[in-house]
């Protein structure tokens, strides 16, 4: 019998420096090492190239586990994921009726609230019951900024919350199992208080327009309203 | 006052005459409003670089449909957007122009309640009111639909009202459930 087949469908436009990539194949190497054959294939990356398009569409319909990692966009799915969940169940109520993959979801935002992110899972788990997928939980991770760069071999530092649970869940995943309740508690816990984050942040951007400010040439308002 | 209606399911039927009656009511009440039929509209997909916060505050560096939506975004008091549901949340053609609104916020992060949102670059606090199709009732999808318009609404600093339609019920009156939106008594 061939190992299960586990698909990451990244739906992030930040390319390989994206948290949600990072995620992701995190999630994958914990499946990988457990037995599972694994395959990454990148939603906006595929959005230009038709034939690309097609083989994610198919990877997708071929997989036992099917995982989508992506960053919060208004509340809810980026609009390109919304298209990909489209075509994979306008697929499978043509071609696919009786066989019952699993499907997870890993959602981050950069808004320091796990809890913003509940209603793009609830979104992905009514796509799987519409769409004959079993859901096996998901994973949201406020803070998300924060993944966005190389991570440790095992646990440690800010993201030991999160690379943790991670495991958990990929031991959970490939057992055949669903993400329990309390990994996704310890995935959504807070990577440093939050008025620290919130100063950080607040901080970061004005930095960055300064040095964007610097390579223009002249100082940028932030705040301008160019439609007043 | 300005109006914006965002019509995501196209001129098939009830998407254009949910549009159409949404523009009759505001006319009726002199609020001038900008409609986009956005199944037409080539948008691109948000690129999530900010460049719209840190290198040209206010402004999207793609060209494309979304520079003649953007400027009416920026003004409206009243939002209304039309779409089929999908999956308790919005289709693809409103989530597209959704995607790319961002450029209306502020970088920073300020407190609303116990979370944290951006700000309004142009301080406005609109009315919102997102018009949802089912084809068929489905109380699970519906209660994702309204969580999901409460929670675009407190990062729009707006008032909010969401309206779930199912087919064949489009021709009963619901315009009248628009006016404690208008008179800013529904949150």
């Amino acid at each position: 019998m061939s190992a299960a087949k586990a698909v990451l469908l990244v739906g992030s436009p930040r390319g390989h420096q994206s948290a949600s990539r990072r995620l992701g194949l995190r999630l994958l190497q914990g499946l990988s090492s457990r037995g599972m054959t694994v395959e990454t294939h990148s939603i906006y990356g595929d959005l230009d190239a038709p034939e690309k398009e097609e083989a994610l569409i198919a990877a997708a319909l071929s997989a036992d586990l099917l995982i989508f990692s992506f960053p919060l966009y208004v509340d809810h799915l980026p609009a390109p994921v919304i298209r990909t969940l489209d075509r994979i169940a306008s697929e499978r109520r043509e071609n696919l009726p009786t066989f019952r993959p699993r499907l997870t979801a890993l959602v981050q935002c950069g808004f320091p609230e796990t809890h913003q992110n509940r209603t793009a899972l609830d979104i992905m788990r009514r796509f799987a019951d519409l769409n004959g997928f079993t859901w096996a939980g998901g994973l949201a991770l406020g803070m998300g900024g924060a993944a966005g760069r190389p991570m440790p071999e095992k646990p440690k530092g800010m993201l030991r919350n999160v690379l943790s649970a991670l495991d958990q869940a990929a031991a959970a995943l490939a057992g055949g199992g669903t993400i329990p309740e309390e990994t996704s508690m310890l995935m959504g816990k807070p990577m440093m208080p939050k008025w620290l984050y919130f100063l950080g942040a607040n901080w970061g951007w004005k930095q960055q327009a300064r040095k964007n400010g610097k390579k223009a040439g002249r100082a940028l308002d932030l705040r301008a309203r160019p439609y007043a | 006052m300005n109006a914006l209606i965002l019509n995501g399911g196209g001129a098939a039927k009830p998407y254009r005459d949910i549009a159409d009656r949404a523009e009759a009511w505001l006319a009726v009440r002199k609020i001038p409003a900008a409609y986009f039929d956005l199944t037409g509209m080539e948008i691109k997909p948000c690129r999530g670089c900010f460049a719209c916060w840190t290198k040209t505050p206010g402004l999207c560096f793609q060209q494309d449909a979304m520079g003649s939506i953007l400027p009416h975004l920026a003004k409206a008091d009243v939002i209304l957007w039309i779409t089929p549901i999908a999956y308790g949340g919005y289709g693809f053609h409103l989530k597209k122009a959704l995607d790319r609104s961002i450029p209306v916020l502020l970088p920073f992060f300020v407190k609303i309640g116990a979370e944290v949102h951006h700000p309004m670059r142009y301080g406005t606090e609109a009315r919102l009111a997102a018009i949802g199709i089912l084809p068929a009732a489905d109380a699970e999808s519906e209660r994702i639909f309204g969580e999901l318009v409460r929670r675009n609404s407190i990062n729009m600093h707006a008032r909010a009202l969401s309206l779930v339609l199912h087919a064949g019920e489009e021709n009963a009156s619901w315009e009248g459930r628009l006016e404690p939106l208008l008179a800013g008594k529904e949150n």
